[in-house]
């Protein structure tokens, strides 16, 4: 009866292209007018945008652009490309989707003219969390994919392990559990060679939904556990918040009350300390679940006021924020609540409400899943078309070799032929000594000069067969130098006969 | 350090020289003339420019016209007015020793090549 309580928070790490030092922005407002320098001011004004983008990104979008303006002064591509980041970094924060897509391409084409690898990873890693967030989970897993390759050539290990831990977020969000619990391993042995315990603390915790999702509670626990040892030590009260609430879920789920209760209001005090609504919203909710599970063990007064209380309040914060699944959740306990009260009318009026809402969000989940599905099916086109395509390129290599063989003999051949044909004539010369400046002429120019060509064609196929390069030029070639060595032969032969 | 002039009648000969050297050279640019005349006309006409001037020439011997022995008779008085002085190979299928040996005695001619011009050869020029 539990199994419809499933609000696991996913922590998403955000890798944004790092600066050196985190500077007050107020004194980089300071040097960015202080300064004459148009690449300057823009350094300075991209740097304060980053900044802003998190909290304030509707600050950070103007000093963005300003930046955007020096750079453009500047004709620095560096400071254009950097620009472009910061646009697209606080359209992101904004929702902007679109936008911050098309700033971040362009930043990408101009660091890639730039050559710097590790901005172009770090811009791949921001697309892969705009795709990610439009619900585009492969085009993200693409981009993860090509930043991967990136770190792996320049070897920043721990930007490499972020970006496998996100891999693994994104496998865990289209339910790829065995994909996911791979990356995050891979993920977590990085960081223990690493030893931050920030990172480790987010990918234990990670891994603790896996363990949640495939019932192993105690595994969960485990994992759930060492992620809030790690965070107490680092001060991480939103990662705090995230475990407590997922333990209390654990709790749940195996039919122990209390100390799920325990946990949820951890979480919620934490939350309302944090002033984050959607928090304070979902540990409400668990709290009226939790309330209302223990009524119908006890059927105590209390528990259930306590219950409708939490749950009212759950709904009317994730109203508020337009928190949908959690509504449509937490609303159906509302209705079993009022069920239970005996207040049919109320709950026949919320199930209606509640059914319209779910209705609307399955239509848009199902549109979610269509397009997953079609472009499923385009990569698979494109994967078999690339198949095809190396298949081709094999068969061509083998028939290019099997051609360069057939040269090869002809050419073997038509040197046997040469040779003896000079034998011959050498021979024939010695016996007219009379004709010997002639003779010698020909021998060491005209003869000499088709073989020595012929020798070079040679060496050319042999490198353009390795380079798989068509050599039609050079085929030809080999008809024309024959061709010459033949006249050559057969005035060789007039002339004997002649003498 | 990797401007090549090749003087050769033979289209095949260009390419086999051209290619190779693109493949173990990439950096170095391969000018070619098809005849001696050709190659006084450009070398007279850029004497002045040193950075159009070649460093080194890659001579054939035999050609229809003017041969390569021509080309090195007429060279003392471009060379007066050349910015560079390039360093000359004979480049020849020529087997005749006589050819050989009126290369070497040239002042002018570094050395005497038998073509196909080999990978050592030019893998040699390039760390120079």
């Amino acid at each position: 009866m539990f199994s419809k309580l499933k609000f696991l928070f996913l922590l998403l790490f955000f890798v944004k292209i790092s600066f050196a030092q985190n500077q007050r922005i107020d004194s980089l407002k300071h040097l960015a007018i202080e300064t004459n320098d148009d690449s300057l001011k823009a350094y300075y004004y991209e740097h304060i945008a980053f900044q802003q983008s998190k909290d304030f990104p509707h600050e950070g979008l103007e000093f963005a652009q300003k930046a955007l303006d020096f750079a453009e002064k500047s004709k620095s591509t560096k400071r254009i490309a950097g620009a472009q980041a910061a646009l697209a970094s606080n359209y992101r924060s904004l929702s902007s989707y679109s936008e911050a897509i098309d700033f971040n391409l362009k930043a990408l084409k101009n660091y890639r003219s730039l050559g710097d690898s590790a901005s172009v990873a770090a811009i791949y890693n921001n697309l892969s969390l705009v795709e990610n967030k439009l619900g585009n989970s492969l085009k993200a897993l693409e981009y993860n994919y090509s930043a991967l390759t990136i770190y792996d050539k320049i070897q920043q290990g721990r930007n490499k392990a972020i970006v496998k831990e996100n891999i693994a977020n994104i496998y865990f969000n289209i339910k790829d559990y065995h994909q996911s619990k791979k990356y995050y391993k891979e993920a977590l042995s990085t960081y223990h060679s690493l030893g931050n315990k920030a990172d480790l603390a987010r990918c234990y915790g990670n891994i603790a939904r896996l363990f949640h999702i495939w019932e192993e509670y105690d595994s969960s626990k485990i994992y759930l556990n060492k992620s809030i040892a790690l965070n107490k030590i680092e001060d991480k009260e939103v990662g705090l918040l995230i475990n407590y609430s997922n333990l209390g879920n654990v709790f749940l789920e195996t039919d122990k009350i209390d100390s799920a209760l325990h946990y949820y209001f951890l979480a919620n005090k934490t939350a309302h300390r944090l002033n984050l609504t959607n928090f304070i919203a979902t540990t409400s909710g668990n709290i009226g679940t939790a309330y209302l599970t223990e009524y119908k063990n006890h059927t105590k007064a209390e528990q259930l006021r306590n219950a409708e209380k939490y749950l009212k309040r759950a709904v009317s914060l994730c109203d508020s924020i337009g928190f949908v699944a959690p509504k449509i959740e937490f609303s159906k306990e509302l209705v079993e609540l009022y069920e239970l009260k005996n207040e049919y009318q109320k709950a026949f009026i919320l199930l209606e409400e509640t059914k319209a809402e779910e209705d609307s969000l399955n239509n848009l989940e199902n549109k979610k899943v269509i397009a997953l599905l079609e472009h499923q099916r385009e990569q698979e086109i494109r994967e078999n078309e690339i198949a095809l395509k190396d298949k081709e390129i094999e068969i061509k290599q083998l028939n290019n070799q099997k051609r360069l063989l057939g040269l090869i003999l002809v050419i073997s051949i038509l040197s046997v032929l040469i040779l003896i044909g000079t034998v011959v004539y050498i021979y024939r010369i010695k016996r007219h000594k009379s004709q010997m400046s002639e003779i010698k002429q020909l021998q060491s120019h005209e003869f000499r000069g088709p073989i020595a060509s012929m020798k070079g064609i040679s060496k050319l196929m042999r490198q353009r067969v390795q380079e798989g390069k068509k050599m039609d030029d050079l085929i030809t070639a080999v008809y024309d130098l024959s061709e010459k060595m033949d006249n050559i032969v057969k005035r060789i032969i007039n002339k004997s006969n002649h003498n | 350090m990797g401007k090549i002039l090749v003087i050769d009648d033979s289209f095949y000969d260009q390419l086999i020289f051209k290619e190779i050297v693109e493949s173990l050279w990439p950096e170095a640019t391969v000018a070619t003339v098809d005849s001696a005349e050709e190659a006084i006309d450009f070398l007279s006409l850029n004497a002045e420019k040193a950075e159009q001037l070649p460093d080194y020439i890659f001579l054939d011997i035999k050609m229809p016209t003017m041969d390569g022995f021509g080309f090195l008779s007429h060279y003392p008085s471009i060379l007066q007015n050349m910015q560079k002085n390039p360093t000359i190979f004979m480049l020849s299928s020529s087997l005749d020793p006589s050819d050989i040996e009126k290369a070497n005695a040239s002042p002018h001619v570094h050395s005497f090549l038998e073509k196909p011009i080999s990978n050592e050869f030019i893998e040699g020029l390039k760390q120079k």
